[in-house]
């Protein structure tokens, strides 16, 4: 199968699916959020998802009425404390009453800790839970995927596996087969005193050893040289990586979240962001992406959720 | 209050503007270290042609006339010294800036760490500030000024103090290009103080620092996301109060990573022009790399006209 080019094939793919399968149940955490509710009236208009919103339904009701979202066909769940209605979403979702979840008007970690809570049931057993971007800047014209920029803090050399995992789900559904892997760094030598450098080092060679599946992954390498094919001949970087990058690693979270930002904001790529790792896609979008690139998401959720548990 | 300079420089061919006038009045001399580099012997004819700045020529000098050759560029009237080697190319270009008969070190044919060796050699005297950091200038087509992105070149991860003299060095650069209170923005990834972000925290301390008037001549605030820091409507929608929110200046990142993928992001995909400089030295430490398109070249060299002008100011102020 070809690679799906860009988000109009993502989401004339989504239709398709969810024509053939049924819209899926989308539960939107504190949904007195203007935007995400204009994201769900499109999808629920594409026939991607069934909307059931949780949060404090008089302020749904009203932020709705004001944005001109017709809620006919939307189910409400009265919670007006944000806490609890993000913990009553993931419930919802957890049971099964839902496919997929959906952050709205509350911040990102508040919404992850109460999503997260082992009672719930979302989470998995030796999966993590990371945040995957997914990008069409106009510089590349091609699909570019960032992660992680929105959930550990941290990342170990542990957890760099499983995070190239967990977006290796996102290009499968993207129908990138053999994603290129570049593991972000200021720059390609490996210097001792640098230990961002460093561990791109020893992951390339846990790559080049089996130990990381399905990918070819290189680092480190800088963003110029992950990206640019001219970069990586200036600076005479070889390997199958460098200049064309799929999926950018990056070390910690402040890098991975100002790198989507920057795509989106200054380089006004077109987007979609989700949490991949819970037993069902999450749908997490920058607050300052565009109501399109919530739409985006929730066709790559359903993309995902058709395609097995996530 | 309006903390507007009317001669706030905000794109990049302000930065090459403003050098020429300040060259006009006295043409200001760069010294390349290593000079035998294509890139830079074009940077620095092209930036004599403009009127920029003079050069002198420091290094391997047969190799030097031979690539002026080869490329055609017009070496003749720049003064050119031969030296033995990289190191001692570095010394010559140190001393000449010690001297004070060059206002900028220009970086050539050598690595940075034998360049900065040679400038902070004590018995010099070229040592400014405590800490030297790299300032990445961007002017970007989808924002208003200037912004100055610091440190993506050179402290790998700075500690608490190394963060306050980071953000004390891109202060001058940012008043030199006539912001007189810049608006800095101490990047994370989130606005709120998250207990386990240990660089969100180090930025709340620090902003609680210049509230108490820790940090002269700028306006700090922190722990800011970028669309926060940049997006004015991001903003005013989530009541972000905060004097630098939505008009930031400076982007100060937490380490060699996060300042070098922004800044590399902003030029691939926002089309930002870029110039760079290192600061801390009594001048401006210039470097251009191969890549750089020549007008990135120019401008880098420019900055450095202009930061040394500021320099010179400074220092007959007190």
């Amino acid at each position: 199968m070809n690679r799906l080019k860009n988000f109009d094939d993502l989401r004339q793919l989504a239709v398709q699916k969810t024509s053939q399968h049924g819209a899926l149940r989308l539960a939107l955490a504190c949904a007195e959020d203007p935007y995400a509710l204009k994201a769900l009236s499109k999808a629920k208009a594409l026939g991607l998802v069934h909307p059931i919103l949780v949060g404090c339904a008089s302020r749904i009701k009203e932020i709705a009425e004001k944005s001109g979202v017709d809620l006919t066909g939307f189910e409400v769940i009265d919670e007006p404390k944000p806490r609890l209605a993000a913990a009553e979403a993931a419930v919802i979702v957890a049971n099964g009453q839902a496919d997929l979840l959906m952050k709205g008007k509350i911040m990102a970690f508040e919404f992850l800790e109460a999503a997260l809570h082992d009672g719930i049931g979302l989470k998995k057993e030796h999966q993590i839970w990371t945040h995957v971007g997914v990008f069409w800047p106009q510089a590349l014209s091609r699909f570019l995927l960032v992660t992680d920029g929105g959930v550990i803090i941290d990342p170990g050399l542990e957890d760099i596996p499983k995070v190239i995992a967990n977006a290796l789900k996102v290009t499968e559904v993207l129908r990138i087969s053999n994603p290129k892997i570049a593991l972000l760094a200021a720059v390609e030598t490996v210097y001792p005193n640098m230990p961002v450098a460093m561990g791109g080092a020893v992951i390339s060679k846990m790559a080049d050893r089996g130990q990381i599946k399905n990918a070819i992954i290189d680092g480190p390498l800088s963003l110029d040289v992950a990206i640019s094919p001219e970069a990586a001949r200036e600076k005479k970087v070889g390997g199958e990586v460098a200049g064309s990058a799929d999926i950018l690693v990056v070390n910690n979270i402040e890098v991975g979240n100002a790198l989507c930002k920057s795509i989106f904001i200054f380089g006004q790529a077109q987007s979609a962001g989700l949490v991949i790792g819970a037993s069902k896609p999450i749908i997490l979008s920058s607050r300052s992406e565009s109501v399109d690139a919530k739409v985006n998401s929730i066709a790559l959720a359903t993309l995902l959720a058709n395609r097995e548990e996530c | 209050m309006n903390q507007e300079n009317s001669n706030q420089l905000r794109t990049w061919q302000d930065i090459v503007t403003c050098a020429r006038d300040i060259s006009r009045r006295r043409l200001r001399k760069v010294v390349v270290a290593a000079a035998e580099d294509l890139a830079v012997l074009t940077a620095v004819s092209d930036a004599r042609a403009q009127g920029i700045a003079d050069a002198i020529l420091v290094g391997d000098q047969d190799t030097i006339l031979k690539l002026g050759d080869q490329h055609e560029l017009d070496l003749s009237n720049f003064q050119i010294e031969s030296a033995a080697d990289v190191n001692a190319a570095a010394a010559r270009a140190a001393d000449l800036a010690a001297a004070r008969e060059a206002d900028i070190i220009m970086k050539g044919f050598l690595p940075t760490s034998v360049l900065l060796k040679a400038v902070l050699d004590k018995k010099r005297g070229l040592r400014r500030t405590e800490v030297i950091s790299h300032c990445a200038i961007l002017s970007l087509p989808s924002y208003p000024k200037l912004l100055n992105v610091t440190d993506g070149g050179m402290v790998v991860k700075p500690d608490f103090n190394q963060k306050l003299k980071i953000i004390e060095n891109a202060v001058a650069v940012s008043r030199s290009l006539g912001i007189d209170k810049p608006r800095i923005a101490l990047l994370a990834a989130t606005d709120v103080v998250n207990p386990h972000m240990p660089r969100a925290i180090e930025d709340a301390v620090i902003a609680k620092m210049a509230d108490r008037g820790q940090i002269s001549h700028a306006i700090v605030d922190g722990p800011l996301s970028l669309d926060a820091a940049t997006l004015p409507e991001v903003a005013k929608f989530y009541q972000i109060n905060s004097p630098v929110a939505g008009q930031a200046d400076v982007l100060v990142a937490s380490s060699i990573e996060e300042g070098n993928i922004i800044s590399k992001s902003l030029i691939l995909f926002g089309g930002a022009v870029f110039c760079g400089i290192i600061v801390g030295a009594a001048v401006p430490v210039s470097l251009v790399s191969r890549s750089d398109p020549p007008r990135n070249k120019l401008a880098s060299i420019a900055l450095a006209v202009i930061f040394s002008d500021y320099l010179q100011k400074q220092e007959v102020m007190d």
